[in-house]
């Protein structure tokens, strides 16, 4: 009886110190983690075997994660220094995780950034360190279920097309579904996030002004953000959003019942998000891409973008040249790799590497191009070109998504779309509260 | 064979023993510590009391925001936990009496206890309170407008605070231990003197459970301040932070966020709120619980 005591106490102090303990540090293993849903975890863990069958030297062990709670096991992890040798990250958390203090300078690992744009990777510098490899980069843009707008009878030009170009035609056709069914809307239900850069891309298309200028501070008026708040009140008037988001209480946007039974006619999402939103449709549906309206036909304004998401690898990587060496193989073969390329696909985003576009097209029986996501990717990299040569540069701030500062202007647009705010109010609470925040969070 | 018997229940222990080591004592002691330094990437600086001074702080965001979350925490559990203890008392009462079918309502009562405050149910839920939920379904086959639960701060407060009373099942099994201790003699001599049900109720059945309502006040007390899932998944702290309570905040600031050294001071003023109410129900038991002996 002592004896298998003393076992079970021996195996349970085991067990304890078997959970406490770090993961194995081999140099041929390369943990590699991320988030995404089934179809992203499924390619990636495809790709890996390939990688494995390409390079039996190597092995790799893959952490998928969902979004939620992804952010918080990383912030832990990189506390305690168990962190995957590489992993994904949002552009911003190279800010706000210190990530001079955590990932490793990919210069450092020698991989050949030349057929990325030159500005690609200025975002994801820090003190002249890159932090982090950009995968694609990404872009606000509306989609809209074409089906609504044609059961409701929405055209424009005598007939010659269907979607909205400007606000006005976008208003218009909002009325037209709004009266025909007034359950339906030309958009629908938007959160107080995307109300937020809907209306700073409105502002930006008029005045030409980035939400927070280079000193750190917001960028636009009291006044400016009042007219700001006063559009939104249109949109609401005309039917393209619903009058109050009290009336729609689901916050998941993909699985609104409203979204899903064709109700609500479109969305405001990142093109790389926009596959959430395409597969909870019905094979009804007909979802296209439609840019972003403009205030007058023909312009090309008010697109903020940025890095969608990208590959960090731990600063432990640094102390082994073997490891450096495996990382800066697998990272290669995820990025460059034609059967990797083509197996990943754009779920991602679209790569701005041209040797990975590239690929991309000349993918077999793909058609990667006519998808939602490219589709939206050209645009965006469109639309902001053309901004550069306007002097206008709308880049989503580092801070500007921070988990903590977003508060400061999604909450009393919260109180807005509620109707327990008038434009007025808003507009003060959020310039009140704006750069003091902002300045609080950059200095930690 | 003297010796083996001393071993038994060390052993039966020792699990139980690592996993409170581990799992509480150590991020017990370990957040307080937290709590007195600031953390910029890998530097840890020793910073006192500034984290606390920096939640009281009004004038901050944060300041503003930790008192409304304490705020928004006292209504829950001033609301909370007298629902739980007058809803499961009433329901024990009645399942005390001699009535027939009662097994069958004491397991049906006990079944949300049962199934808990998992994140099934409380997807459920969320489904059910929703501006196109089931209730809005019902009372639009009434011919009565819907109403949005969770687009009001009064109506998301309600939707978590039903959530927590709709399990009431252990405190009510506790309550129905206790009703049945409770000698009939005393009922007996109630009746002789001419008191009603009501009546006796009142003045035989509650002062002799006294010491189950302060056990089950100060359990349901401790765990109401501790309120996490509903919060997050029903309402997600909203409707504009009326229902943001301080585990809810705490997770943002300290996971979401990545401020371990706030979130702890955090943690730690609400370790101390509920130590003072605690004491304070001690204290007062003194005035209104009645111990047999």
């Amino acid at each position: 009886m002592k004896k298998i005591l003393t076992l079970a106490i021996s195996l349970t102090f085991l067990l304890v110190l078997v959970a406490c303990g770090t993961q194995g540090d081999d140099d041929n293993t390369i943990s590699f983690a991320w988030w995404g849903t089934s179809d992203r975890n499924i390619a990636t863990y495809q790709a890996i075997d390939l990688f494995e069958e390409k390079y039996p030297e190597y092995k790799v062990v893959g952490e998928q994660s969902p979004w939620n709670g992804y952010q918080q096991a990383l912030n832990n992890k990189l506390n305690r220094g168990t962190e995957a040798d590489v992993f994904q990250v949002n552009y911003n958390w190279i800010y706000s995780m210190y990530g001079e203090d955590y990932f490793m300078d990919i210069n450092d690992l020698g991989l050949d950034l030349s057929k990325y744009p030159a500005d690609e990777h200025k975002p994801l510098t820090v003190n002249g360190k890159i932090l982090g490899l950009s995968v694609s980069e990404t872009g606000y843009i509306f989609y809209l279920n074409q089906k609504v707008y044609e059961d409701a009878g929405v055209s424009f030009d005598d007939g010659a097309r269907i979607i909205p170009e400007t606000w006005e035609e976008l208003m218009t056709a909002g009325q037209i579904i709004n009266q025909n069914d007034p359950t339906k809307y030309a958009i629908g239900r938007l959160d107080s996030q995307q109300i937020a850069i809907l209306m700073f891309s409105y502002l930006a298309q008029i005045y030409g002004k980035n939400v927070i200028n280079d000193n750190n501070q917001f960028n636009f008026t009291q006044q400016e953000l009042v007219e700001g708040f006063n559009f939104i009140t249109d949109l609401r008037s005309t039917g393209v959003l619903i009058p109050s988001n009290a009336i729609d209480t689901h916050i998941d946007g993909p699985t609104n019942p409203n979204w899903t039974s064709q109700k609500y006619g479109g969305v405001l999402q990142w093109n790389t998000a926009i596959s959430e939103y395409q597969n909870t449709l019905p094979s009804t549906a007909n979802l296209v891409m439609a840019g972003m309206f403009q205030q007058e036909a023909g312009q090309t304004l008010g697109m903020y973008k940025k890095v969608s998401m990208a590959y960090a690898v731990s600063k432990r990587v640094e102390q082994s040249d073997a490891k450096k060496e495996a990382v800066k193989t697998f990272i290669e073969f995820m990025t460059t790799d034609p059967e990797a390329v083509a197996i990943l696909g754009v779920d991602r985003g679209v790569s701005s590497n041209s040797d990975t576009q590239a690929i991309l097209k000349a993918a077999e029986g793909k058609n990667f191009e006519s998808s939602l996501e490219w589709q939206g990717h050209e645009v965006v990299q469109m639309m902001y070109n053309y901004q550069i040569t306007q002097n206008i540069h709308l880049y989503i701030h580092p801070y500007y998504e921070h988990n903590t500062f977003r508060a400061i202007y999604e909450a009393p647009i919260e109180s807005f779309l509620l109707n327990n705010k008038n434009a007025n109010e808003a507009a003060i609470a959020i310039i009140n509260l704006f750069n003091t925040e902002l300045s609080r969070i950059m200095e930690g | 064979m003297v010796g083996e018997k001393k071993w038994v229940p060390y052993a039966f222990l020792v699990p139980w023993i690592i996993g409170f080591l581990l799992f509480k004592l150590y991020p017990f002691i370990s957040s307080f510590v937290m709590s007195l330094y600031e953390k910029r990437g890998r530097v840890s600086t020793y910073v006192g009391l500034k984290n606390f001074q920096m939640i009281f702080d009004t004038s901050t965001y944060l300041g503003s925001e930790f008192m409304n979350s304490l705020k928004v925490t006292f209504v829950y559990v001033f609301i909370t936990v007298p629902l739980i203890l007058i809803v499961s008392l009433l329901i024990a009462y009645v399942l005390a009496l001699k009535i027939k079918g009662v097994g069958f309502f004491r397991t049906s009562f006990y079944m949300p206890t049962v199934l808990g405050a998992n994140v099934a149910i409380i997807v459920l839920w969320r489904y059910i309170f929703e501006y196109n939920g089931l209730i809005n379904q019902g009372l639009k086959l009434l011919g009565i407008s819907p109403i949005s639960f969770l687009g009001t701060a009064s109506g998301a407060m309600a939707s978590i605070v039903l959530l927590r009373v709709w399990q009431f099942g252990s405190t009510m099994l506790i309550f129905l231990n206790a009703l049945k201790n409770v000698p009939e003699s005393l009922y007996e001599a109630a009746t002789i003197d001419g008191a009603g049900k009501w009546r006796q109720f009142l003045s035989v059945t509650v002062p002799m459970i006294t010491p189950i309502i302060l056990f089950n006040g100060v359990m349901r007390l401790v765990e109401t301040f501790q309120v996490f899932n509903g919060p997050m998944l029903i309402t997600n702290g909203g409707p504009e932070r009326s229902t943001n309570v301080l585990n809810k905040l705490i997770y943002d600031i300290a996971f979401q966020g990545g401020d371990l050294n706030v979130g702890s001071a955090m943690s730690w003023v609400l370790f101390v709120v509920i130590m003072i109410f605690t004491i304070l129900i001690f204290r007062s038991s003194k005035y209104w619980v009645h111990y047999q002996d």
